[in-house]
């Protein structure tokens, strides 16, 4: 019996713990990227939807001039699980984003993680 | 006193599952962690004949991801199935392209899953309702339902395709539904990875109660037009129970969405 309190105690313990990890489901659906770099900038848009949601940063380049960057994650169910919001992001909100880009040259990418102003990450 | 003892602890796990389940979240469940999936327990028996009540297929049944692919025996196609698969590009599995490139029709352009693609890809959770002539089943993705009727009906000799097609279903024994389903739209693909089908395709559903908390799915692809021999494009899929209040996140791939990634996104990452 005590063995089965036991039990029972661990798999309680086991539900109360956090989302698990990632399920990068859309990660197959591919494009080609080169290598991974860091933007940092102002969030002008964060579009909660599906297949992808998207997020639009204005990032400002060493010479002054400034680009908009479309950056995809995954869809709104997927991001729900791992604590992502349509509340995640507001205009203004200053981040910093992990991407994959694109090898094209658009301002286009696939989001690795995320970093908050409150230093809060996501991924 | 010991048998006392183990129904109280069965109660209170089972009371711990469903309140951790539902994570408070009374509105818009978007499905079990994979933690959460794998720690719901067997429970005890099923009632006979019934499927009620909310399910969730977890990760693999939303299936986008390459194991998906490995963790099954397709059939080798037909010369017309290799002719129609040419044609598709898929975001999935072997036969990817591009997404600068890709035809997916529910990812790109909007269209219905469809079925039986509505069980290979993207299969969020569901509700089963049972009624005396019918059993419902409701699809969080997509939000969408189909009828399969038990009524003892035969299904049509000729039907006009439709997205879902026909659905007729029979117990065959008190835990075995088993659903036969016609007249599929040839418009539609059997799963994320391209894979065709013509309208000729026959689907059988075997939905296996084998305890309180748990349906196993199986779904053999019997389309001789397009595929050499009948196939499973699922075996033994579990369906794990969610708290009968769970209320779904409402997840539609609406067209305006679809397109607007393709022309945000995917068409920007077209190289030379």
């Amino acid at each position: 019996m005590s063995i089965r309190i036991i039990a029972l105690a661990l798999t309680a313990a086991g539900l109360l713990l956090g989302p698990s990890a990632v399920l990068a489901h859309h990660g197959a659906a591919t494009f080609d990227t080169v290598g991974e770099i860091t933007l940092k900038g102002t969030v002008t848009e964060w579009v909660w939807s599906n297949p992808h949601s998207i997020l639009r940063i204005d990032v400002k380049a060493e010479d002054g001039t400034v680009k908009n960057w479309s950056v995809a994650t995954a869809n709104v169910a997927d991001l729900s699980k791992r604590g992502w919001t349509r509340r995640t992001f507001s205009p203004g909100d200053q981040v910093t984003v992990l991407i994959q880009p694109a090898k094209s040259g658009a301002t286009v990418g696939m989001i690795r993680n995320v970093e908050l102003a409150d230093g809060k990450k996501l991924q | 006193m010991r048998t006392r003892l183990t129904v109280a602890a069965t109660v209170a796990a089972a009371v711990m599952i469903f309140t951790s389940s539902a994570r408070a979240q009374s509105w818009s469940f978007p499905g079990l962690s994979n933690a959460d999936f794998a720690a719901i327990p067997a429970g005890g028996p099923a009632p006979p004949r019934d499927l009620t009540g909310a399910w969730d297929p977890g990760g693999a049944g939303i299936a986008g991801g390459e194991n998906y692919f490995k963790g099954r025996n397709m059939a080798p196609l037909t010369p017309r199935g290799l002719e129609m698969l040419s044609r598709n590009r898929p975001g999935h599995g072997p036969e990817s392209a591009k997404v600068s490139e890709g035809n997916d029709p529910l990812t790109t352009r909007g269209d219905p899953s469809g079925f039986p693609r509505i069980v290979n890809y993207e299969f969020r959770p569901i509700r089963i309702v049972q009624i005396p002539n019918a059993v419902m089943i409701m699809y969080s993705f997509n939000q969408t339902w189909r009828i399969i009727w038990t009524d003892g009906r035969k299904l049509p000799e000729d039907p006009d395709p439709r997205w879902f097609g026909y659905s007729v279903g029979r117990w065959e024994n008190d835990s075995t539904f088993v659903v036969d389903t016609v007249g599929m739209t040839d418009r539609t693909w059997v799963d994320s990875g391209g894979y065709p089908h013509s309208e000729a395709l026959k689907v059988q559903e075997r939905y296996q109660r084998t305890n309180i908390n748990t349906i196993e799915l199986t779904v053999t692809i019997d389309d001789p037009q397009i595929y050499t021999k009948p196939w499973q494009s699922r075996d033994r899929l579990p369906l794990k129970r969610l708290p009968d209040n769970t209320d779904f996140l409402e997840q539609i791939y609406a067209a305006s969405e679809v397109t607007g990634y393709k022309e945000d996104i995917a068409v920007k990452t077209k190289t030379p």
